[in-house]
């Protein structure tokens, strides 16, 4: 099946009333979620993983990654009006946004903000659609220690690369991996790390993990300052309209910053956020007037806000490709398809044609939806950080504790769930990255089994696993990220000592 | 350096330690043939090894050169401790209470300790978030909650 052909089928599949209806269900929770400063994309979608169970895989996959790019575009609506951003990915937009708002422009900031999302998002679809089947042909010829060091590449890009400590982030990765081997060995059956625990023998669940460090821990968090209600910038529906200067200057950034965000997002690590900070420095070194960068330049909105969104399709490429994710949110997809049953990976295409793609499908209509919805409603869900804080926590933890339940009906996943939203919550005030933790711990079980694997496939010869030209080619590039990132913090330090 | 970066080193030390010891009771195999003991064990020594290696480079660093962000202190700090220990007194008692009883409690402390005054309007809310809850995930959802051993 060519990727033309796939795509007409795949829009069969979306455009049935449930698809249809739990894409628009995705991309309005995602905005929501976006404008919300606090909840993220991913304790989002740990949260909403239980409500999918009465969906099938389609329908769910569709949904959660409505909240995955759906969050990139509400992300912008607090960081322009408030210069608070509802998420990581959308920090960079606050430095032009905001200045834009104050300036009276805040409406254009907003469309042009919407409409670099909807451009890059699209263009991003369109090339995850040839990208994706491509590379899960070349991913047939992958064995064990092929996906043995993808894995660890993952691991290592996301903890160099992450922008905090790296020994920080591999000690959540070793937190991570250990959290993996709780439960049943799948090869030998022997039970590991249970304490006794029956419950504890099938594992760790990712939901009570995410939704604990992500969800409980931002609750307390909050609760540490009683805030009162934020002061709005008000927009107009007649304001929302760019001159035609502005949208001169806006559309080229558009297009470099999707490309470059669409590639980095294939890059193991946190490509979505990097991808804005990037987008951003290539348009203030390129662009003419440089000076004007920090004090509302049109650019510095629409070259992030496009990265972020192509970055989102670019993230999903090795998650259906591969079947391995490179990102915590794609980490959360994985879970959710896991637990419905079905095993991303090259094979997805040829044995599940409608979840390949009818995703992708739906991509191209949930950024349709995307635009209506963060356009003449930009008003609507900025009003939603009006809510009172101490009810939205409320109901936050309500959601939090029933969705770890639901999972597997047990009261131990709610212990696991307060204790890793206490440990979140430590981990936040000692500044140490989550991400690499719940990567870690998807990537585990199948980084040990292919493992294992490649080590009886090599029989003790270490020569048959180093040997392999692409395995040597990940573990070449894991080492050069080490190397290379430590080198550039090792020069940056220096400098700041002088400076000193 | 800074006591809780100490503390929070030891701590990931320790958890590395008694990883190690377990992971030592799995059978371990060979590296022909490896068993269920050999990725927890090269796991544990790697949690160990960043443990140390994080732990002797804070030695003697300016406690405000430190990464951290400060913990809170005096209503801040009793606030998230209230909200944490409400949480795990949620969870012991939801098994023989049942989840709306538990959900009304949770909701009432919550709201109240993150600001609402009025003591009406804080029953008024976390009642209805209960049984709004209960009745969206048993009815509409189908969602089996835990009905208490109390109430059965």
């Amino acid at each position: 099946m060519d990727a033309l052909q796939g795509i007409a089928n795949g829009f069969g599949v979306a455009l049935t009333g449930t698809n249809i209806l739990a894409c628009f269900m995705g991309c309005l929770l995602g905005t929501i979620v976006g404008v919300l400063p606090g909840l993220g994309p991913i304790g989002a979608m740990a949260l909403l993983i239980p409500s999918t169970y009465t969906l099938g895989p389609t329908a769910a996959l569709i949904m959660l990654s409505g909240i995955f790019y759906g969050a990139m575009y509400g992300g912008s609506t607090t960081t322009i009006l408030l210069n608070v951003p509802g998420e990581a990915a959308s920090v960079v937009t606050a430095i032009d946004g905001y200045q834009m708002a104050r300036k009276g422009r805040a409406g254009a900031a907003l469309a042009v903000s919407a409409v670099a999302s909807f451009v890059a998002g699209t263009l991003g679809v369109v090339a995850l659609m040839f990208f994706a089947p491509m590379l899960a042909g070349l991913a047939l010829a992958f064995a064990a220690p092929e996906y043995c060091a993808l894995a660890l590449l993952g691991l290592i890009f996301l903890s160099q690369l992450g922008g905090g400590s790296p020994l920080k982030s591999y000690l959540m990765v070793g937190l991570g991996l250990f959290l993996g081997t709780v439960g049943t060995d799948i090869v030998s059956g022997t039970t590991r790390f249970t304490l006794g625990q029956i419950e504890l023998s099938q594992g760790v669940d990712l939901i009570p993990v995410a939704m604990g460090l992500y969800g409980i821990g931002e609750v307390l968090l909050i609760a540490e300052k009683i805030t009162g209600f934020p002061q709005l910038i008000k927009v107009r529906f007649q304001e929302l309209f760019p001159t035609v200067s502005e949208w001169k200057r806006a559309f080229p950034p558009m297009f470099r910053g999707g490309a470059l965000g669409f590639f980095m997002g294939l890059i193991p690590g946190p490509a979505v956020i990097l991808s804005t900070f990037s987008a951003y420095a290539l348009e203030k070194k390129i662009s003419k007037g440089p000076e004007e960068f920090g004090k509302g330049a049109i650019e510095g909105v629409a070259a992030p806000e496009a990265a972020n969104n192509a970055a989102t399709a670019g993230t999903m490429v090795p998650l259906l490709a591969l079947g391995i994710p490179f990102a915590p949110p794609t980490a959360v997809l994985m879970g959710a398809l896991t637990i419905h049953g079905v095993q991303p990976g090259p094979l997805l295409m040829k044995q599940s044609p409608d979840i390949f793609w009818g995703v992708i499908a739906s991509m191209y209509i949930g950024n349709v939806m995307l635009l209506i919805l963060n356009l003449p409603l930009v008003s609507v869900f900025s009003s939603i950080l009006r809510l009172p804080q101490h009810l939205l926590m409320g109901v936050i933890l309500v959601l939090c504790l029933v969705g770890t339940y639901s999972v597997n009906n047990s009261f131990l996943d709610i212990y696991i769930l307060i204790g890793m939203g206490g440990l979140g919550y430590v981990l936040r005030k000692m500044k140490f990255d989550m991400a690499p933790l719940i990567l870690a711990l998807v990537l585990g079980p199948m980084l040990e089994m292919n493992f294992r694997q490649a080590l009886f496939m090599a029989r003790g010869d270490m020569g048959f696993i180093f040997g392999r030209p692409i395995t040597a080619v990940l573990l070449g590039a894991g080492v050069a990220a080490i190397v290379g990132s430590s080198f550039l913090r090792w020069r940056a330090a220096g400098r700041n000592n002088v400076r000193v | 350096m800074k006591k809780a970066v100490v503390v929070s080193y030891i701590s990931f030390l320790g958890m590395g330690v008694a990883y190690l010891w377990g992971s030592l009771r799995l059978p371990m195999g060979t590296i022909e043939a490896p068993r269920s003991g050999l990725f927890p064990l090269l796991v544990a020594l790697f949690l160990i090894a960043v443990s140390l290696v994080l732990l002797v480079k804070s030695w003697g660093v300016n406690p405000r050169r430190e990464e951290t962000e400060p913990f809170p202190k005096g209503a801040d700090l009793r606030r998230v401790a209230a909200l944490f220990l409400t949480l795990i007194f949620y969870a012991a008692c939801l098994k023989t209470l049942g989840y709306l009883l538990c959900t009304t409690g949770l909701m009432a402390v919550v709201v109240r300790l993150l600001g609402m005054r009025s003591w009406s309007k804080v029953a008024l809310t976390a009642a209805l978030t209960g049984l709004l809850s209960y009745a969206l995930f048993v009815f509409a959802l189908d969602v089996p909650l835990p009905r208490g051993e109390v109430f059965p």
